[in-house]
């Protein structure tokens, strides 16, 4: 239906054979790049005495540097305090990072292990999974991250844990338990009467050993295929977050309560307050997606819209 | 028997989600602090708590509050002691305004875009729209919403340059939309009629606040459109390859239809229903999904009045908007399940 001129077929060949793998090889080595600096963040005051790099406290403000656009002394500018934007978006590389991290494995996780329970019982348990799903799911995102802050927000209930970061990873884990849940259902609903399942039932075997040595094993593909996704999208539901002021309090460097400190600046054209610590939301979020190979298989409608 | 399945199963979703939504808010210890304040003594605590009913087993909190929820009461908001139901009313159209343009946009540009995607993989115009997907996934939305403000209001007036050679002036120009703030500019909004102040000023047969209110509505409703509308693109490319390489357009390839009746008849018709589907879906998400982007542009809608309720402790009108978010998305969800049903034949066995 569609003919190809022999230039054109030359043209998609070399596409195939280079064009994709190099853009998702600069994706991955960025992801890399965000890796190393989530790493390094900490101690990125000592490093900076190594290299020539203009890098503060992240925390000392400079009551004579208010506001200041990027210069030679400070790469990013400075915010209302006169803090260091630089030095500020590095060290919040870590604190995004753990917190998707952490939210994501034990949301994950449990649905996980929820998904593949309910596929093997079916019946009911299923019936009753898809249910709860299908209410979690519900709720638009950032509006439960509202509520559970209103819930949990002042009850110092975390012990040494700080009360915003628990409540973060609370919320993230509350949206991706049902994310896991269904992909990792919809995998294994048709393994239910595979022969394997019935030989280990015979070798007697119990249900969560199978569910655990059979069946989870057999998704791990679609769940290593979420993962990265699910982090990008937790990094984006944690800025959003912080930015109505919820979750990292304002001091504590944080890529979304940054951008909050500029939001009111922007209208008086200090942009570099709210830009660098968007940009790099921005680069972690596709650097992650660079991993996902099946990128089509978004969160849900608007999924990002964090 | 499908129906009457469906209806039941809605019934105890929203139930749950009501649920739900009522103990997270609740769960708190006491909120009475955070209405009063510390410095009140324990009689008039006592007193407030009684008033309030919070001395009452949650259950029973539960089932006062779900009754006046089947009445349309949702609280007195503890800040304003305006009931929030009227506060809602006012502002679920601000917000249903612009998820509905957000729409609009996204019909401009993600679905054409998906369509040609379809037909035509490895294009420049589908390599555009999964550049435009990539990049609306990326970004946060309160962050482009932020930077649209700076590049489009704070820029052009200050833009303000002489090119040297042909000693052409160039700017200052004027804001190329509004300030960021809310739904009209000092001006007095329409007559109430939908809530909707283009509808309503159009129907008050006044253009100029028309135009006014479109004005404000288009940079909130792209920088929602950019961020929701990937996999709005995708949905509809994956519809219509699907549809391409299906048996029954073959078949009409093979009656000797051209190439545009085919198109139309067979790959649009049969690509529509998912993507509908999803748009449908993306409006009832996006009605509580939209809140940054509204607290950035200082939208008036309910996403902001929840953060506003959030920000005073007012946990009435933050249980308020979760409710009536989620159930909007339950109930659109249910309309487009049945409608499917009634459209697809082959779903009623």
């Amino acid at each position: 239906m569609t003919t190809t001129s022999p230039r054109r077929e030359r043209r998609l060949l070399a596409r195939a054979l280079v064009g994709p793998t190099v853009g998702i090889t600069i994706r991955r080595s960025l992801f890399f790049f965000m890796l190393f600096l989530a790493v390094i963040g900490p101690w990125i005051e000592t490093i900076g005495q190594w290299i020539p790099m203009p890098v503060y406290d992240p925390l000392r403000p400079d009551p004579f540097n208010p506001v200041s656009p990027p210069s030679a002394e400070h790469w990013f500018g400075t915010d209302t305090l006169g803090l260091d934007i630089f030095t500020r978006v590095i060290v919040a590389t870590r604190v995004d990072f753990t917190l998707a991290l952490i939210g994501v494995m034990l949301g994950g996780g449990l649905g996980c292990l929820a998904g593949a329970w309910a596929s093997y019982r079916r019946g009911w348990v299923d019936m009753i999974a898809l249910r709860i799903v299908e209410v979690v799911q519900s709720f638009p995102v950032l509006l439960l991250g509202i509520a559970l802050f209103a819930a949990l927000g002042s009850l110092e209930i975390f012990g040494p844990v700080d009360n915003g970061m628990a409540v973060l990873v609370i919320a993230i884990s509350l949206v991706n338990f049902p994310l896991y849940l269904r992909q990792v259902r919809s995998v294994l609903l048709p393994l239910t009467e595979a022969e394997f399942v019935q030989a280990a039932k015979c070798a007697g075997l119990g249900a969560w050993g199978i569910v655990w040595h059979h069946f989870i094993p057999n998704a791990r593909g679609q769940i290593l295929a979420l993962f990265p996704l699910t982090c990008a999208y937790a990094i984006q539901i944690i800025a959003g977050l912080s930015f109505i002021g919820l979750g990292i309090e304002p001091p504590n460097p944080e890529w979304g309560s940054m951008i909050k400190t500029g939001a009111t600046l922007i209208v008086q054209g200090h942009w570099w307050v709210s830009v660098f610590p968007g940009a790099f939301i921005v680069l972690s979020v596709y650097s992650l997606t660079g991993f996902s190979a099946r990128s089509e298989t978004l969160v849900g409608p608007g999924g990002t819209s964090a | 028997m499908f129906l009457a399945n469906r209806v039941v199963v809605l019934a105890v979703v929203l139930l749950a989600v009501v649920m739900i939504g009522f103990t997270i808010t609740r769960s708190t210890g006491t909120p009475l602090y955070a209405s009063l304040g510390v410095a009140v003594s324990e009689a008039i605590i006592e007193q407030r708590a009684e008033e309030m009913g919070l001395n009452e087993p949650i259950v029973v909190q539960f089932w006062t509050y779900l009754t006046h929820l089947l009445q349309g009461d949702l609280g007195v908001s503890r800040i304003s002691r305006i009931p929030v139901a009227e506060d809602i009313a006012l502002k679920l159209p601000a917000t249903a305004e612009m998820v509905f343009f957000t729409l609009v946009v996204s019909f401009i540009w993600a679905i054409p875009l998906g369509v040609r995607a379809g037909l035509r993989p490895g294009g420049r115009l589908a390599k555009l729209g999964e550049g435009m997907a990539q990049f609306g996934v990326s970004v946060p939305a309160f962050w482009l919403g932020l930077l649209f403000i700076f590049l489009l209001y704070f820029l052009p007036p200050r833009i303000n340059f002489v090119i040297p050679v042909i000693d052409l002036a160039v700017g200052p120009f004027p804001p190329l939309f509004p300030p960021p703030l809310g739904r009209l500019g000092g001006v007095d909004p329409p007559a109430m009629v939908t809530g909707f102040y283009t509808v309503d000023a159009l129907i008050a047969g006044d253009f100029r606040l028309a135009w006014e209110a479109l004005w404000h509505l288009i940079l909130p409703a792209v920088t929602l459109s950019l961020t929701s509308g990937p996999p709005l693109f995708r949905v509809t490319r994956t519809a219509v390859s699907e549809a391409l390489a299906s048996p029954f357009v073959e078949a009409a390839y093979s009656y000797g239809l051209g190439r545009r009746t085919v198109l139309i008849r067979d790959v649009l018709r049969n690509a529509s229903p998912p993507v509908l589907n999803l748009a449908a879906m993306t409006f009832g998400y996006l009605i509580g999904g939209g809140v940054l982007v509204e607290v950035v542009f200082s939208w008036p809608g309910i996403g902001s009045y929840a953060v506003w309720g959030m920000d005073n402790s007012d946990y009435d009108v933050v249980l308020a908007v979760v409710i009536i978010a989620a159930v909007i998305y339950v109930i659109l969800y249910f309309i487009v399940d049945l409608i499917q049903f009634a459209m697809d034949p082959r779903l009623r066995d």
